[in-house]
Order: C-alpha cells, then structure tokens, then sequence
C-alpha cells in the first residue's frame, strides 16, 4: 500500500503541475489549449540540451523554465491571440496543430529515442516498505512548495485578485482598469512555467521523450476537468485523486471478488482517467470544484 | 506511373469519404471531433475481426456500421451538457480507449500486431485491371456519400445544425431538439467513417492500432480546414490535396539524406505547418462555405 501512496504523490505531483496551469488560461481564456502538455516536453527537452553544453542541472533547469515561459508569451501573442479572434474552435484546432508542430521539431532535433539528464546515482531509501529516491522526494517537494505559492499567490495578492478578475469576469474587469493583456500574459507564463517544471522533474525521474507530453494529455485534462475548470484547487485534489485511482486499479486484485487471481493490465493504467473523465463530464460537467458550466 | 496514380487516387478517395464525415461534424455542426479515427478503427476492425473467423466483408461493414452509429449517437448525447471544448476532450479520451482496447485485447484484435492478411477487394482480377476496379468501387462510394453529405447539408435538417452550431440556445428556442439533432448528426458520419474504414482494412488488407493514432485524426482535421470547414466539395478538395501533399512527403528522403526518424518528423511537421497556416491566415479554407442570409430566400 505505500507503494501505491509514492507513486500516487509523484504522478499525482507531474499531473497537479501542469493540470493547474491549464485551468488558469481556460479560466482566463475560455479555451483549452492542447499545446499546454508540450510546455513539458520542451522544457524536459531544453534542460537536456543546456546540460549537454556544459551548465550545471539546478541553472538548466532554471533557464529551461524560464525559457519555455517565455517562448508560451511569445506563441500566445503571435499565435493564440489571432486565432481567439476567430472563435474558441479555431483556437482549439490551432493548438493541437501547435502540439504537433512542436512535437515533430522535437524529433527533428532530438530523435526519437529518449535521452537523460544527468543526474547522480542514488541509493533509493526503504519507506515503510516501499522504495523512494531522494529525487523523488524532491520532486513531491518542489511540487507542493509551487502550488501552494499559487494557491497564496491568487488568494491574497493584488496581482491573484487581478487574475480572479479577469477570469470571473473579462469585460468587467477591463472596464474596471485592469490591465487585461498584463494579466494574461503573466499567466501564460506562470502556467507555462509550472508545465516546465513539471516536464524537467519528470525527466530527472525517469527520462524526457517525444511522447512525455502528449501521454500526460489525457490525465491532465481529466484532473482539470474533474476538478471545474478555472479551479486551481480543485485541479489540484482531482490531480492527486485519480493518481491514486490509476496505481490502486491495478495493485487490485480484481479475480479475489469472484474467487480467482485477475490483475488489470499495466496498459490499461491510462484508461482510468479517461473513465473518470467520461463518467464526470456525463453527471457532473461542472466538475468538484466548477461554478456552473458557463455556455459562450 | 498508373499503378501509383490509382494508389493515391484510392487513397484520395478513402480520405475523402472520412473528411467528408468530419466535415458534417465539425464544418456544418460545430462539433469539434478529436476521436475520429476511432470510427474508422470500428469499422476497420469488424470488417478485419470477422473476416479471420471467415464471416463475409459484407457482414463485417454492416456490423461495423452498427455499432459506429450507436457509438456515434451516444457521444453525441453526451454533449447534452458539456460545453465543445470538454466534449472535443471527451472524444479524444474515447478514441484513445478504443486503441488501447485494440492494443491489450491481443486475443480479438491481435494486440500492437494487428490484424494482417484481410481478405481484398475483386481478388479475381489482378494487377492494373485490379487497382482500376478497387478505384472505381471506391470512387462510386464516394460519390454516393458525398450526393448523401450534400443533400444532409442543403436540406432543412442541415439548416438546423448550421444553427446549432451558430447559436444553440436559439436553436433550442425554436423547438428544435438539438441533443438529437447532434446524436443523429454524429451517428450518420460515425457510419460514413466505418465505411471508410472497413474498404481501407480490405485494400490494404491490414489494420493495427498504430493506424489509430490520434495522428490520423489530425490529418483528416487538416483537409476539412484546408478544404474550408462546413463545405461539402471543399472537404473532398482537401482531402485530395493534403493526400498528394502527405503521400508525396514520403519521398523526401530521396532529395535530402536525413534519417527516417527525422523523415517522418519532416512529414508531420508539414501537415501542422498547412494547419496552422490555413488557421491563421485564411481561416476560410480554399472553398469558403456560403451561409445563406435570411433575405436572400424568396
């Protein structure tokens, strides 16, 4: 059982990063930016390179976050602002083709094959029973430190009421004297930000590859979803929750209810989230943490 | 050089049917769906499954067809609450579903695999005469689902979905039931898309789940907006197009010497640029759809 609790905060942790930033431009925007997932890959991706020529892991790491959130600013103006202009589905087709476009320069540059930071062996530490790396224990660590700066950040700054604002409530707040463009730029690169962070942890963990963001995708949009889009909080808790749900499924043994001996297939481990997600979007579309679906 | 021709013009074709179906979807009703290949893959399937168990290709495209439309009008109900963009998730998360049954149930589907060795289409003929008749099969389907696309579109029900696209609350308003309006809309293409698929399981006489990638969606997505989303000719335009494009970018490792990982980033990254480009610039596509006003009805 600890086993599951490790894996539940680690995945739980990589979800909850990037699942909160894609529920503040969807609260900001009203739109969902598929592209949000690939904001890992390159930051994964970018850290490698800056390693490769020489700079420390701590500075790449830096420099990738502080990168790709400003590459998000960039492609935000150049490219999402003009397609919003042209509706939510013209932006929402747009990204996915900035997903692609960003996966297939990936591969151009990097191949296919995954590659590795460099990172010291380390011995992995006995918990109770199960077994965790200190680079894990810092990832969780990292991870929370980061949401709960946001969740502080948005609760009790001018600039998280600014945020609120904008995302209760676009036109009332422009006429209210926010400076709109401002805010969204900034949470373009906060959520960019943390998707990189999110992305760079993962590769130190495991390792970075062309599909690290897209097979995030789905869990991702699941936990946003599950948790009301536009609720940071909530993306949060349904980030951690269907963690849990993925690696209790199969840690179960199903055959024991009817007698026998049945473990659900590790390839099915993606598939609870899509399960959850349908099953949340027919009963509950608002979501745990959602304000009524708004229609546009 | 004929040979090649009736291949791509049998790919074109097969395209064009499947972008026809999104087309109703996503061009005429403002459906965004992102798991269309999974219609495809149904299709494909049955007609593949059923063939190794000996059952008739017929058998195979009804039953595919069966259960693409029920599919296909439950994730249109379940739109019933959900704003586009949750739902275009949805489909997505579905047709992901759908592969990854394909890839585990290694049993039925014969897992990462596939199913190879389908029975093909006038194996009594062979070479040329055999390409000119699976094209021309392929070209008369086409043209019955376009004639059926067409008169969808032109008709009043089809007036309904540019509505409900437009403005669902006014739609909903003047008494139309949209949720079945959307269920029957999706159900229709779910079965257009089947089709498609089970001829392509039979001409290439292979299906496998690396061939349900949301990849091939995306592909289809790129000739509905390069057609111009929510015309019918501007569909089978794109999809002609974009076929010559993606088909001839197999050849690009003959110009430059790059490796075959990076050939294959070389293609995709082609289509995305078209699909941004289009998006960005002329949103319209090559055939922009004409919306009748309301005054112009006398």
């Amino acid at each position: 059982m600890t086993e599951v609790l490790i894996d539940t905060a680690v995945r739980g942790s990589i979800i909850a990063l990037l699942a909160v930033g894609l529920t503040l431009v969807q609260g900001t925007l009203q739109f969902a930016n598929i592209a949000h997932m690939e904001f890992a890959t390159l930051g994964g991706y970018i850290a490698v390179a800056l390693t490769g020529a020489g700079l420390g892991l701590l500075l790449s790491s830096v420099l990738g976050v502080v990168i790709v959130a400003v590459l998000a600013v960039v492609f935000y103006r150049l490219l999402f602002r003009r397609l919003l202009g042209s509706g939510t589905m013209i932006a929402l087709i747009g990204s996915l083709a900035l997903a692609i476009i960003i996966r297939a320069v990936l591969q151009l540059v990097f191949g296919s094959r995954p590659r590795y930071l460099p990172t010291p062996l380390e011995r992995g530490m006995d918990f109770h029973g199960a077994l965790i790396t200190p680079s894990q224990i810092r990832l969780i660590c990292i991870a929370l430190a980061l949401l709960a700066t946001l969740a502080v950040v948005l609760k009790f700054t001018s600039l998280g009421r600014a945020i609120r604002a904008v995302a209760a409530n676009p036109d009332l707040a422009d006429v209210s004297g926010l400076n709109r463009k401002r805010v969204v730029d900034v949470v373009w690169m906060v959520s960019a930000g943390l998707a990189a962070t999110s992305g760079i942890l993962l590769s130190i963990d495991s390792a970075v590859g062309i599909e690290l963001g897209f097979n995030l995708l789905l869990p991702v949009f699941a936990a946003a979803i599950v948790g009301g889009l536009g609720s940071t909080l909530g993306a949060t808790i349904a980030a951690y929750a269907l963690a849990f749900a993925e690696s209790f499924v199969l840690q179960v043994d199903w055959g024991a209810l009817a007698g026998g001996a049945y473990h659900l297939e590790v390839g099915y481990r993606p598939a609870v989230g899509f399960v959850l997600l349908v099953v949340m979007l027919a009963f509950r579309p608002q979501g745990l943490m959602g304000r009524t679906v708004r229609r546009g | 050089m004929v040979d090649y021709l009736l291949g791509v013009g049998i790919l074109a074709a097969v395209y064009a049917i499947n972008a026809l179906s999104l087309n109703l979807q996503v061009g005429v009703t403002g459906l965004l769906n992102f798991g269309q290949v999974a219609f495809v893959g149904i299709g494909a399937y049955s007609v593949a499954i059923l063939d190794s168990h000996g059952v008739h290709w017929a058998v195979g495209f009804a039953v595919g067809g069966i259960i693409a439309g029920v599919a296909g009008a439950l994730v249109g109900r379940l739109g019933r609450t959900l704003s586009s963009d949750y739902w275009a998730i949805a489909t997505l998360a579905l047709a992901e579903l759908v592969r990854l049954v394909a890839l585990n149930q290694d049993g039925f589907t014969g897992g990462a695999q596939g199913l190879s060795a389908v029975a093909g289409l006038w194996t009594n003929l062979s070479g040329t005469a055999r390409d000119t008749a699976t094209f021309a099969t392929i070209a008369a389907l086409l043209v019955v689902t376009y004639v059926v696309a067409r008169r969808v579109r032109n008709g009043q029900y089809g007036r309904v979905l540019v509505l409900i696209r437009e403005n669902p609350d006014l739609a909903a308003s003047l008494r139309h039931d949209v949720v079945s309006a959307k269920a029957r809309v999706m159900a229709l293409s779910a079965v257009m898309a089947s089709v498609c698929g089970g001829f392509y399981a039979m001409y290439i006489s292979f299906i496998g789940p690396s061939q349900l990638l949301p990849f091939a969606t995306f592909l289809v997505f790129t000739m509905v907006v390069v057609g111009g989303l929510g015309n019918t000719t501007g569909a089978v335009v794109g999809a002609l197009l974009i076929t010559v494009l993606y088909d001839g970018t197999r050849f690009v490792r003959d110009w430059i010497d790059i490796s075959a990982d990076q050939a294959a980033g070389i293609r995709i990254l082609v289509i995305g640029v078209v699909l941004l480009g289009f998006l960005l610039v002329r949103t319209q596509g090559l055939v922009p759809e004409k919306v009748r006003t309301a005054h112009a009805r006398r």
